[in-house]
């Protein structure tokens, strides 16, 4: 009788977890319970995207990679970094601006001489298909010197 | 009896039929296996987090009780717990005490590499299924603690039975959710196809932004927007589809190797692996694990036989 009681409580427990999450209202996402809300909503054509860029001397923009913006090598990371960071405060903006150049000066991308956090406006599907590569808008929320 | 009474009695009689206590083991195998596996590849990533001091923490799940991210050598002693504790769940050795740590360390782990603002969808479902196995009796057969016990192995049972129809019921719900999710989200006008046209171009696009690389023939797919309508549709048959599987035993294969074709697509489209599913262990609950070791045995005699023929032949 234990077993068949240790059963149904984790058969009960399994459908909790899957369920619960999706019909408790208000959905909220959770691990390791989940809403499972991937590619469920929306973006639009339009994508707002946060990020922090390297500029040179002649002030040319330079990619970063993840490791640099966000401190660990996994991409989805940066992004969330510097999103969180363009919705913060402007101390929370000049903050990571500040990181992110102390780890560039510690890289030996030597050409980058600043760097900003900023938020790019593309037509997601033109960009990546190469049909409009420069974005609508850029809003420039912290530039930081890179000091060597 | 009346015919909720019927269904209910149903129903028992299939959730508590006995089973092999070698499928249970079996399964502890695969996806503890697995899980240390994937902890063994991503450590020097988790390791990274695990030193990570950042205001950006943003607890979520079990560990939103946190104000602040832990002290690295308290988040460098928990990965060691999970990694060691993995390798004797796998091993089955004392698996009544390590099959609860281990799931719970890998709990701790992947929750904390996901509070961090963004949530690692991965993880999920091995996590729910090592939670499941850590209660069941996943090491009355092939471990350590069988061969200190002795003897033949426990009878077929019940208790061997639920845990991996538990784990099958996990599986094919995530799936039921993520579907129910787009249509609760996008509407039926998911269906179109533009919303997931636009998530991969999005995808696309951040990761450019940061300096991470992309899928290049996602990029070339986004060009021909017909494509998206059926590929919305599979998705969705596919995803709401996920319990068919459980209730007609005939379906497992096409749904199983579907789905797995599904992330294979993700991967191929948008660089996005889910190494769970597309190791097919995510499935093994739904299927006869406990012969693979016999199958692979009786292939072996084969191979080498055919090896034999080619060398004489040449």
């Amino acid at each position: 009788m234990r077993g068949r009681t240790l059963a149904y409580t984790v058969l009960a427990a399994a459908v909790a977890a899957v369920l619960g999450p999706p019909l408790w209202p208000p959905p909220a996402d959770s691990y390791p319970l989940s809403t499972y809300p991937m590619f469920s909503i929306d973006r639009g054509a339009v994508s707002q995207v946060a990020t922090v860029v390297g500029v040179d001397e002649a002030g040319e923009e330079a990619r970063l990679t993840p490791g640099l913006i966000g401190g660990t090598d996994e991409p989805m990371l940066a992004v969330a970094t510097a999103s969180r960071a363009a919705r913060g405060t402007p101390a929370e903006q000049r903050r990571l601006c500040e990181q992110v150049a102390g780890r560039v000066a510690r890289s030996g991308r030597d050409e980058v001489v600043a760097v900003r956090l900023q938020v790019e406006v593309h037509d997601s599907v033109a960009h990546v298909t190469g049909d409009e590569v420069e974005p609508r808008s850029v809003r420039v929320l912290a530039t930081c010197e890179v000091e060597r | 009896m009346s015919t909720p009474a019927q269904a209910l009695a149903a129903v028992d009689r299939r959730f508590w039929a006995p089973a092999a206590p070698e499928r249970l083991a079996a399964l502890r195998v695969l996806v503890a296996g697995f899980a240390l596996a994937y902890l063994l590849v991503r450590l020097p990533h988790l390791v990274q987090v695990a030193r990570t001091d950042d205001p950006r923490f943003d607890p979520i799940g079990p560990l939103a009780w946190l104000d602040g991210p832990v002290p690295a050598p308290v988040g460098l002693a928990v990965l060691a717990v999970a990694v060691a504790s993995g390798a004797a769940a796998v091993a089955g050795w004392r698996w009544r005490l390590t099959g609860p740590v281990f799931a719970l360390a890998f709990l701790a782990v992947t929750t904390y590499r996901s509070s961090w603002g963004q949530i690692f969808h991965t993880d999920n479902l091995v996590c729910l299924h090592l939670l499941v196995l850590a209660v069941s009796p996943a090491a009355d057969a092939w471990s350590l603690d069988a061969r200190r016990r002795g003897g033949p192995p426990p009878a077929p049972g019940p208790s061997h039975g639920w845990p991996v129809r538990v784990l099958s019921l996990l599986t094919v719900g995530t799936y039921a959710v993520a579907g129910w999710a787009k249509l609760r989200n996008g509407g039926i006008g998911w269906l179109d196809g533009d919303v997931l046209r636009h998530h991969i171009a999005h995808d696309a696009l951040r990761k450019q932004l940061v300096g991470a690389s992309h899928s290049s023939l996602g990029a070339v797919v986004l060009e021909h927007r017909w494509l998206f309508p059926p590929m919305a549709v599979l998705t969705l048959v596919l995803e709401l589809g996920a319990p068919a599987a459980l209730a007609v035993r005939r379906l497992r294969v096409p749904w199983a190797a579907a789905a797995w074709a599904f992330h294979l697509g993700v991967l191929a489209l948008m660089s996005i692996g889910f190494p769970y599913p597309l190791s097919g262990i995510a499935f093994a609950s739904l299927f006869p694990v406990e012969r693979l070791p016999a199958a692979v045995a009786a292939r072996r005699p084969r191979v080498r036989a055919a090896r034999r023929r080619e060398v004489v032949n040449t």
